[in-house]
């Protein structure tokens, strides 16, 4: 017994799903291209390229929060300081609240963000059920079905954000000026 | 000082975003499939590779595979025994694969003259969900040694996921695997995709995965 049925009872034979909220495109580009054969190329194992460092980002969070500051500075001018920096972040994203704000000093120490307020917007899991023609939220993110028929869904409509939403700048020249 | 508010409403991870949308374009038109192997780590992923890798040669059909570890290439030169052409990344530290290292190790290779393209991703069910690789096919291993309750440990990884490969078949009783609950697990996790219940070592469930694979639906 090597497949297995979902979705009700019926077997899919042909089950790249037709909707992937994560990337529509790539199962769009399983199915499109075609197979090729080509001459042969000799095997090997090839030099391993020189490792990426990349210092302290083992902690996912942190890689996440190094991200966000160099963002943030792209957006800001010389001399602009960050006061407020909002993000939305769904339960889904795969990033954690309380890690994220651990690791938020060390990644704004010595920039123009240090000492800002980091405000988060939390972004429940929210699914539509075909049977039922409705969102729902499911109770736990761990079991994505419907509460009125007990369908899985796998559409997810909202919960993977990962989003910085605004910056609330100061203008550090004005103040210099005036001091 | 005047305060202002500036408004992004941009994805945190819009430069990787952007380079996985380029990458996906490119092997698109180049009419590569490519698979992102992704699950905890020890769970089986190489040992799967070269099996599918062998078994993709004996369809004359033309991959490659690029994997990826923080250190060493000890799995480059295992699935290099298979014949493919097989780059080693290693990330140095990094605990996922991100498009930018995916993009940087294709370079001399002619992806026209490839079917397929796996990218075995670092073993992580963490990090690994937030990076897209520009990858036409995500499958999640879940071994039959490692919890039936794994996809609900993990949801965001699991719930990503286009198909899922059960590794270790021929340890499932030694571990007391439950079947049903993990099949439920995975079902309630992400419905649409399929299973496949393979055991690469007896060479188990092999034929369906790759039958899979080559029908690309």
């Amino acid at each position: 017994m090597v497949r297995s049925t979902f979705c009700g009872g019926a077997l899919r034979t042909k089950s790249f799903c037709e909707t992937s909220p994560y990337n529509p495109a790539r199962v769009q580009s399983f199915h499109e291209g075609a197979g090729r054969h080509s001459t042969d190329c000799p095997a090997r194992s090839e030099d391993p390229a020189p490792p990426r460092a990349k210092p302290g980002n083992a902690l996912h969070e942190l890689s996440i929060a190094r991200s966000i500051v160099e963002r943030a500075q792209e957006a800001l001018d010389p001399g602009q300081r960050v006061l407020v920096i909002t993000l939305q972040i769904g339960e889904l994203s795969g990033v954690v609240e309380d890690a994220l704000r651990f690791c938020f000093d060390q990644a704004t120490a010595g920039t123009p963000l240090e000492g800002c307020r980091l405000e988060i917007e939390p972004v429940p899991v929210s699914l539509f059920c075909r049977p039922c023609q409705k969102e729902f939220q499911p109770a736990r993110s761990s079991r994505l079905v419907c509460p009125d028929c007990s369908q899985p869904s796998g559409e997810l409509r909202r919960g993977r954000e990962l989003t910085i939403l605004s910056l609330e700048v100061s203008d550090e020249t004005t103040h210099s000026r005036a001091s | 000082m005047k305060p202002r508010i500036l408004e992004l409403r941009e994805g945190i991870l819009k430069k990787n975003d952007e380079l996985a949308r380029a990458l996906r374009e490119r092997f698109r038109q180049a009419g590569v499939k490519v698979v992102n192997l992704v699950s905890s780590p020890g769970s089986g992923k190489t040992l799967l590779l070269e099996a599918t890798l062998k078994a993709l040669a004996e369809r004359g059909k033309r991959a490659a595979a690029l994997t990826g570890d923080l250190q060493t290439d000890n799995d480059a030169r295992r699935l290099a025994r298979s014949g493919a052409p097989v780059r080693q990344i290693s990330t140095g530290g990094t605990c996922h694969l991100e498009a930018d290292m995916v993009e940087r190790h294709l370079e001399g290779w002619q992806l026209d003259e490839l079917d397929f393209l796996f990218i075995e991703n670092v073993g992580n069910l963490v990090c690994t969900a937030s990076y897209d690789l520009g990858e036409s096919l995500r499958a999640v291993l879940l071994s039959t040694t490692e919890g039936e309750d794994k996809p609900a440990k993990y949801p965001p990884l699991f719930s990503s996921a286009d198909a899922f490969v059960i590794t270790k078949l021929d340890l499932a009783e030694a571990a007391e695997f439950d079947r049903e609950s993990a099949l439920r697990a995975l079902r309630e996790i992400r419905p649409q995709a399929p299973v496949f219940e393979t055991s690469a070592k007896r060479g188990l469930g092999l034929e369906s995965w790759v039958d899979y694979l080559c029908a690309g639906a």
